[in-house]
C-alpha cells in the first residue's frame, strides 16, 4: 500500500504490481495526512476481468480499475478527471478533451514540437485531475494517464479547456457553456453513479464552465493546428 | 403516466439536462437536453399524472392556447416514448 497525495488529496492505494506502484512513486506522500479514502481492486473482481480483458495483463487490468475507483470516489472530495491530454504551459494548464482515437496525444505533441519540449510539458496525457483552490480550477497530475501512461506531479491553474474535432482544415471557435455540458459529460462519463456523486460532479462542471474559457478546434496532425490553437486561447500577459 | 427512476434532472451552465444515475447509465448511454418547456413537463412527469393534469399544469404555468400546448405535450410524451423513458 501506498499513501499518496495526489492533487492535494491523501489517498491509498493499494496495487499487488509493480506497474502501479512505480507510477504511483512520484506521489508518496510522507507527511502526517489522514488519507481520505482507499483504492483496491478485489482479487475475484481482477481474476474475472483479466479473463474477460485476455488482451491485458493483470497489472493493466487492477491498474484501470484503480483509476476507476480513485475517480468515482475523488468527486465527493472535490475532484473530477477530464478526459483529456493537459499541458504546462507558461503556467496555466490547457486541456485538449475528445474521444479516444481522436488525437489527443498527437496534438499536444504537436505543441512540444513546435515551442519546444523546456516549454510545454505534459503534466497528464489522458486523466488529469481537475479541482477547485479558493474557486480557481487547476489541472493536476495523477498516476493514472491511460495508454501512454505519461504524467508529472504538478498542478497549474487552468488556462482553457478545448474540445478536438479531427477536420481536413484547422479551425477554431470558442463555445458557450452550455453547448459545451454535453462535451464535458461525455469525457467525464463514469457508469453507476449515484444521485449525490452525479450532482457533485455536475456542480464542479457548472463552476468550471463558468470560470474558464471553452474552445472547439477542429484539427488536422500538421504543427499548424498546434500554433492556430496557442495563437487563439494563449492570453498574453 | 410517469417517467421511469433513474433519471438526475439538472440546471447547469443557463441550461436543463437530464443524465442517467445508478443502473440506469449501463442501459441509457448517453444524456437529454430540454428546453424551458421540456424542463417544465419533465418535473411534472417524475411524479404519476394524467395527460389531462399535464395540460391543465401547461396552460396554468405557461400563456399559451390550449391547441398549442396539446400538440407541446403529445409531441414531448411521443419522443419519451420512443426514447423509453416513460412507464
Amino acid at each position: 500500500m501506498l499513501k499518496c497525495n495526489i492533487g492535494g488529496f491523501c489517498v491509498n492505494i493499494h496495487s499487488r504490481f509493480d506497474f502501479t506502484n512505480n507510477l504511483c512513486r512520484p506521489y508518496i506522500d510522507n507527511g502526517n495526512s489522514e488519507p481520505l479514502f482507499d483504492v483496491r481492486v478485489g482479487e475475484s473482481f481482477l481474476k474475472k476481468e483479466t479473463e474477460k480483458n485476455s488482451h491485458l495483463t493483470p497489472d493493466i487490468v487492477e491498474h484501470i480499475f484503480l483509476a476507476s475507483a480513485f475517480y468515482k470516489k475523488i468527486i465527493n472530495f472535490g475532484g473530477f478527471l477530464l478526459h483529456s491530454s493537459c499541458i504546462l504551459y507558461k503556467g496555466k494548464a490547457y486541456l485538449f478533451s475528445a474521444p479516444s482515437q481522436t488525437g489527443k496525444s498527437t496534438h499536444t505533441r504537436l505543441w512540444q514540437s513546435v515551442f519546444g519540449k523546456d516549454y510545454v510539458k505534459i503534466i497528464n496525457d489522458d486523466m488529469p485531475l481537475v479541482r477547485f483552490t479558493d474557486g480557481i480550477p487547476f489541472a493536476c497530475g495523477t498516476p493514472f494517464a491511460g495508454g501512454t501512461n505519461i504524467n508529472i506531479n504538478i498542478s497549474a491553474p487552468i488556462g482553457a479547456v478545448v474540445f478536438l474535432e479531427r477536420a481536413q482544415q484547422n479551425q477554431i471557435e470558442r463555445i458557450q457553456p452550455f453547448s459545451a455540458i454535453p462535451l464535458f459529460i461525455e469525457q467525464t462519463k463514469h457508469f453507476n453513479l449515484d444521485i449525490s456523486t452525479y450532482t457533485a460532479l455536475l456542480d464542479m462542471i457548472d463552476v468550471l464552465t463558468a470560470s474558464i474559457p471553452i474552445y472547439r478546434l477542429r484539427c488536422n496532425k500538421n504543427e499548424d493546428s498546434a500554433i492556430l490553437a496557442e495563437k487563439t486561447i494563449v492570453t498574453q500577459e | 403516466m410517469k417517467i421511469k427512476e433513474g433519471f438526475l434532472l439538472r440546471e447547469i451552465a443557463g441550461g436543463t439536462v437530464v443524465v442517467p444515475v445508478g443502473k440506469t447509465s449501463v442501459d441509457f448511454n448517453g444524456m437529454i437536453t430540454l428546453n424551458e418547456t421540456g424542463a417544465f413537463l419533465w418535473k411534472q412527469l417524475e411524479n404519476d399524472i394524467s395527460e389531462e393534469e399535464l395540460l391543465r399544469r401547461l396552460l396554468a404555468e405557461y400563456n399559451v392556447t390550449e391547441d398549442l400546448a396539446k400538440k407541446d405535450i403529445n409531441a414531448f410524451i411521443a419522443k419519451l416514448k420512443d426514447a423509453g423513458l416513460i412507464d
